[in-house]
């Protein structure tokens, strides 16, 4: 009863011992120091299973007899294949071994002993196991106060091995967990810095106001817009939409804008400008992804607006309570050819209208019941705003729809209205 | 969504049908078997879309690039039929034109 007893204890200290660490560095040597005291054995190592090449790999030997010069010979990483020694047997078998006389065990191999000058005479080997998933192995060697290992050190070696196998997922997944906050907070710092893409709303004489809003599905999108003023007073605005979501779609997103930027530089008429950006995105997207684009140039004087697309949905001009999809002049979506040509045509925005371009984010935005925005819908929702500007109750209404449900593509909504 | 897809090749008549849904999570896989089938094929290749229900812009650009490395080796590719929805993307994104459609 009191062996039993300060078994349970000695368990119990271990399993505290092994909850408060979180960390695998950390987490080895208390596990070895544990097991050499729960048996009583002068040395000890844990060995790590590496599924992916099928192999032990030595983890941590810790030896009371040795100095720490021999103790480093077993520091270096040691790679046992399954099978191979006493380990290895207990890797592949799954099963505890007691060996009371190692020198004469045909399993035992003494290259350690040979290295180190340490005498093997008895080994205790446990596998460590959690889940049915083989973890590592735990081994004790010669006990420091009785000739050998008996059964209770090996009931006591394996109860401890459970715990070291709970303990080493646990600390296993603590790590993926850190890896992963730390890829989502770089993640957070990559949307801040994509906001910043987004430009200022333009301060515009003569009722002129011109609006852009972006919502990326996940922390950073594909999903453009920017205005950019000219000498003779008129603005670039355009929306753009590269292919796919995330990561892969915000880098080409952030390489598309300096590329348009420069081309707007040379203050070129939509279609010319669009021709620019095509053969200069075609380098870095080399047919592989691309963007659709409405690319418009407004004169706030006079209301004219000039546009051209790339593969994009057409314009919609709201107008007392009317929706019209404008007409779209042919273009394919940039980065597809690297000599593409793009028409170009021109509306005169009134008093009181408003021309809305939107990405695909908009009209395919689902609800719970799974069920598209639409394209009815959306007209729908413009018909029934009071009066323009309706951008922002677009979104609003696009964001409505979706509900809880997490958006499935980026959403850009942009407007040009003049009162 | 999120249903995946199933390609089926008929390498003696250069035929693709490619049915259910294809978004983003599957377009890394069919990239793959595309490039294969490139590969093996020869002439000028079909692409029956009847039964795909779903395509988003990066399954298209998939298709685009099939479209590319095949012009490249003086080799082209139509699609021979398509749903309402996919039909939809195409014209939405002008690029009919360059599957022979239309």
């Amino acid at each position: 009863m009191s062996t039993q007893a300060g078994r349970l204890k000695k368990l119990i200290q271990a399993n505290e011992v092994l909850a408060s660490i979180d960390s695998l560095v950390d987490l080895l040597p208390q596990l070895l120091r544990l097991a050499q005291e729960v048996t009583g054995a002068e040395a000890s190592s844990i060995m790590l299973y590496n599924e992916e090449k099928n192999v032990l790999e030595f983890a941590l030997a810790m030896n009371d007899v040795l100095s720490d010069v021999k103790m480093d010979i077993l520091k270096t990483r040691i790679e046992l294949p399954l099978g191979k020694g006493i380990a290895g047997w207990v890797a592949e078998h799954k099963e505890s071994l007691n060996v009371t006389d190692a020198q004469n065990d045909e399993r035992f191999s003494g290259e350690a002993d040979k290295k180190t000058g340490f005498e093997t005479r008895c080994i205790l080997c446990v596998p460590v196991i959690h889940k049915g998933q083989l973890q590592g192995v735990v081994q004790v060697l010669n006990s420091s106060a009785k000739e050998c290992f008996n059964e209770e050190d090996q009931e006591l070696l394996e109860s401890f091995g459970h715990l070291a196998g709970v303990a080493l997922v646990r600390s296993e997944l603590l790590i993926q967990r850190l890896d992963q906050q730390k890829f989502e907070t770089q993640l957070e710092a990559a949307s801040r810095i994509q906001q910043q893409f987004s430009p200022k709303q333009p301060a515009l004489k003569g009722g002129n106001h011109i609006w852009g809003n972006s919502v990326p599905a996940q922390f950073v999108g594909g999903d453009l817009y920017d205005f950019i003023p000219n000498s003779d007073g008129s603005w670039y605005v355009y929306v753009a939409d590269v292919a796919g979501k995330g990561l892969p779609a915000a880098l080409i997103m952030s390489a598309l804008w300096t590329r348009i930027r420069a081309a707007a530089a040379k203050e070129l008429p939509t279609n010319k400008m669009m021709e620019e950006i095509n053969s200069a995105a075609y380098e870095f997207m080399g047919g592989e992804v691309f963007a659709t684009m409405m690319l418009a140039r407004y004169e706030p004087h006079t209301g004219v607006c000039s546009y051209s697309i790339a593969g994009h949905p057409a314009p919609l001009l709201v107008s007392g309570g009317e929706v019209t999809e404008m007409r779209r002049p042919f273009g394919l979506p940039i980065g597809i050819l690297d000599d593409g040509e793009f028409g170009m045509t021109e509306i005169t925005l009134e008093k009181g209208q408003s021309l809305i371009v939107v990405t695909d984010g908009v009209d395919e935005a689902r609800n719970s019941d799974g069920d598209f925005f639409g394209t009815e819908r959306l007209a729908e929702a413009l018909r029934g705003f009071d009066n323009p500007p309706v951008g922002k109750q677009l979104l609003h209404a696009v964001s409505k729809w979706r509900g809880k449900n997490p958006p499935n593509d980026d959403t850009t909504v942009v407007e040009i209205y003049k009162f | 969504m999120g249903s995946g897809y199933e390609l089926v090749v008929t390498i003696e008549e250069s035929l693709i049908k490619i049915s259910g849904e294809i978004d983003f999570t599957g377009t890394p896989a069919l990239r793959k078997e595309l490039h294969k089938f490139i590969e093996v094929s020869a002439g000028e290749v079909r692409v029956d879309l009847s039964e795909l229900e779903y395509l988003d812009s990066s399954g298209l650009a998939s298709l685009i690039e099939l479209r590319r490395i095949l012009t490249q080796e003086g080799r082209s590719v139509i699609i021979i039929s398509v749903t309402e929805q996919v039909d939809r993307l195409l014209h939405l994104t002008q690029v009919k034109s360059l599957f022979g459609m239309e």
